[in-house]
């Protein structure tokens, strides 16, 4: 959208008309008086010169698109004046995405542009975790008085190349459902023999059994029936729960992107990985209200679980408002929406108690509950220590419990929690 | 979250023209050699402070310390000497108005502080047209150097004005000096036809035009520039 705006600058001028037209008579001094002339040529100043009209055109490329955490990425942006007349001011300010932090030379240049004619600048991001989508530029031009500021938003030109997104995807490794199944066939192993591919077991021949699972081999060598049974393979419904409260919007600094993003990140990763063994996946969200799609395996569910996330993708490092709905109260209504034994992965900070409990109580309910944690907290304070210790304290306590825990730096690889023998978690 | 580290302050080509500018007319206001030389110190004063910020940035913090001590001494020093120096009474007040101004140029584009800057701008065009027109009044000076103080003024006014606009858009960090040299030729451009135009007039014997009359018509130029602007405005649409 394109405003037009007079800033009446010049209007200062007429005062000092007034006041030299005054001063001039009141002392007479010819001297002074003739100066009111210059005042009124400066008042007259942008009545002379129009406003020209803004067209401008604006590229945008990237050294890398799908960055790792952390690189620097160099953002080079074209504006040209495709308008018939000169752009005596002209400034650019490129819409950076929000949680990305320029850590080289400035998103912002000024130029004077003929009919025709370009300005090039580059500035370097440094790549966090997420896709970060870029705004419109802004532009805005002055008349050479400065009497008239036209701005405007620019996005994709027809003949340009504009880069509008970097995908700085999570590093996910080692990613495995709990083998908690639902009777659907599917590509997850469950721990119960049946049908399947993979070889589980052999037992004692029943009647019931089919003949083709019967190991003819060794009945020829023993005389013995038995059956061979295999790892049935189950199709899981996955629960990706979101904490995305106010109270979880935290950051280790202010150049950082909050845990919610890093959360969001983590739950996107995770999405793609079960949209490519098309499990049945549906979300929770806990945020400033309750979201909650019901687990469905299908390309609209993906498409709408990830536009869901985008969606609560926050600008701001520090909530605005505290959330007023009782979060605890939302656990209590997913816990009654989630019907049979799901598997449910919990994003969450850990800074407060909510996590902690959320995932209690769904493992209480029988569910298999993994929770991601990206650590944000700092120890540059004495209060960041307190938190830092008290989320520490909450990964152990839940790894005691028997929760997989990945306790997430998001500076490394996001390496999913494994059960150890001991019965604790691994990550 | 806004993390581009923009800092919203006056750009630093147009604050530097706007500390020049103020330096003229300090030194349009001088009377004696020697106030020329305290105006000269002064801007020296002014522009060292005005890079200290620039040193800064480009890491160095201290040397723009170093800087920030100079340059104020500089000012102050200028502040001073102006007091003391051996002038007339109302030709001191003058030009002491006109250190005084320079250094709330300086104070608005530094910034000192950033919601002040246009306050302080404005308090320094407007302590420059009284010093001009008290220096007009005691020691009739003539119509160029009136008109040169008057031009200077309103060039700096503007300039300082200009830098706090495009400081609030682009921040410091941008490379400003080539729309700033567009404006600054803009604007020296209608300044000098004006002055031009106001010396020629000012040579042509008028003297059938009486006082008043020449009153009225620049009352009528003034009212007819209030219209055109009142124009632009919505309350007056609205209305």
């Amino acid at each position: 959208m394109t405003s037009v705006e007079q800033t009446h600058r010049w209007r200062v001028a007429i005062a000092f008309v007034l006041f030299t037209t005054t001063a001039g008579l009141y002392f007479e001094a010819p001297a002074v008086f003739l100066a009111s002339v210059l005042g009124i040529a400066y008042a007259g100043y942008p009545l002379l010169v129009s406003p020209p009209p803004l067209e401008v055109e604006l590229s945008r490329t990237v050294t890398d698109a799908t960055p790792d955490h952390g690189d620097p990425v160099t953002v080079t942006v074209t504006v040209t004046n495709t308008g018939p007349r000169t752009l005596p001011d002209l400034r650019i300010i490129d819409g950076v995405p929000a949680l990305l932090t320029v850590i080289e030379e400035t998103p912002r240049q000024t130029a004077t542009l003929r009919p025709g004619a370009s300005t090039t600048f580059q500035y370097t991001v440094a790549a966090k975790h997420g896709s970060h989508q870029f705004t419109p530029a802004t532009v805005i031009a002055h008349d050479i008085s400065g009497g008239t500021r036209i701005e405007t938003e620019v996005a994709a030109g027809e003949q340009t190349t504009v880069c509008e997104e970097l995908d700085c995807t999570v590093d996910l490794r080692e990613f495995q459902l709990r083998q908690e199944a639902r009777q659907y066939p599917g590509q997850t192993p469950a721990d119960a023999s049946g049908a399947g591919l993979e070889f589980q077991q052999t037992r004692a021949y029943q009647w019931s059994d089919p003949r083709n699972r019967i190991n003819w081999k060794r009945y020829a060598r023993t005389g013995d029936l038995t059956t061979v049974e295999f790892r049935e393979e189950h199709r899981t419904a996955v629960v990706l729960c979101l904490d995305v409260r106010p109270a979880a919007v935290r950051a280790a600094s202010s150049t950082d992107p909050h845990a919610v993003a890093y959360c969001i990140a983590a739950a996107q990763e995770v999405l793609g990985a079960l949209e490519q063994q098309h499990e049945q996946v549906g979300i929770a969200i806990f945020g400033t209200d309750f979201d909650w799609r019901a687990p469905r395996a299908s390309q609209q569910q993906y498409t709408e679980i990830d536009q869901l996330l985008r969606a609560h993708e926050y600008d701001q490092p520090t909530p605005i408002d505290e959330t007023t709905t009782s979060p605890t109260v939302d656990v209590q209504q997913l816990v009654a929406q989630m019907q049979g034994t799901l598997e449910v992965v919990v994003f969450s900070p850990l800074i407060d108690e909510f996590g902690e409990t959320a995932a209690q109580q769904l493992d209480a309910r029988g569910h298999a509950v993994t929770v991601v944690s990206p650590d944000v907290t700092t120890g540059r304070s004495v209060g960041g220590e307190f938190v830092r210790v008290e989320r520490a304290n909450r990964v152990q306590m839940l790894r005691e419990q028997g929760v997989l825990v990945a306790d997430w730096s998001p500076e490394d690889p996001l390496v999913w929690p494994v059960r150890t023998h001991g019965g604790g978690s691994d990550g | 979250m806004d993390k581009l580290a923009v800092v919203q302050q006056p750009a630093y080509a147009g604050s530097a023209l706007a500390v020049v500018a103020a330096a003229c007319v300090t030194g349009v206001l001088a009377s004696q050699p020697v106030q020329l030389s305290i105006a000269g110190v002064e801007a020296v004063g002014a522009l060292l402070l005005l890079g200290s910020g620039l040193v800064r940035r480009r890491g160095h913090p201290w040397v723009g310390g170093v800087l920030v001590v100079i340059g104020c001494g500089g000012v102050c020093l200028a502040l001073v000497m102006g007091l003391l120096a051996p002038s007339g009474l109302f030709e001191r007040i003058a030009f002491l108005g006109g250190t005084l101004a320079t250094a709330f140029v300086t104070l608005g584009v530094f910034p000192l502080r950033q919601s002040w800057a246009r306050g302080f701008n404005g308090f320094a065009a407007v302590l420059f047209s009284c010093s001009l027109a008290l220096l007009a009044w005691v020691s009739n000076p003539s119509d160029l150097q009136v008109l040169l103080g008057v031009g200077f003024t309103i060039m700096a006014w503007d300039m300082a004005e200009y830098a706090i606009t495009l400081g609030e858009d682009v921040g410091r960090s941008a490379r400003t000096y080539p729309v700033t040299g567009v404006h600054f030729v803009g604007s020296l451009g209608v300044g000098l036809a004006a002055s031009i135009v106001a010396l020629v007039g000012g040579n042509i014997a008028l003297p059938a035009i009486p006082i008043a009359a020449l009153t009225l018509l620049l009352s009528a130029i003034v009212v007819l520039l209030l219209v055109l602007f009142l124009g632009d405005s919505e309350w007056l649409s609205k209305s």
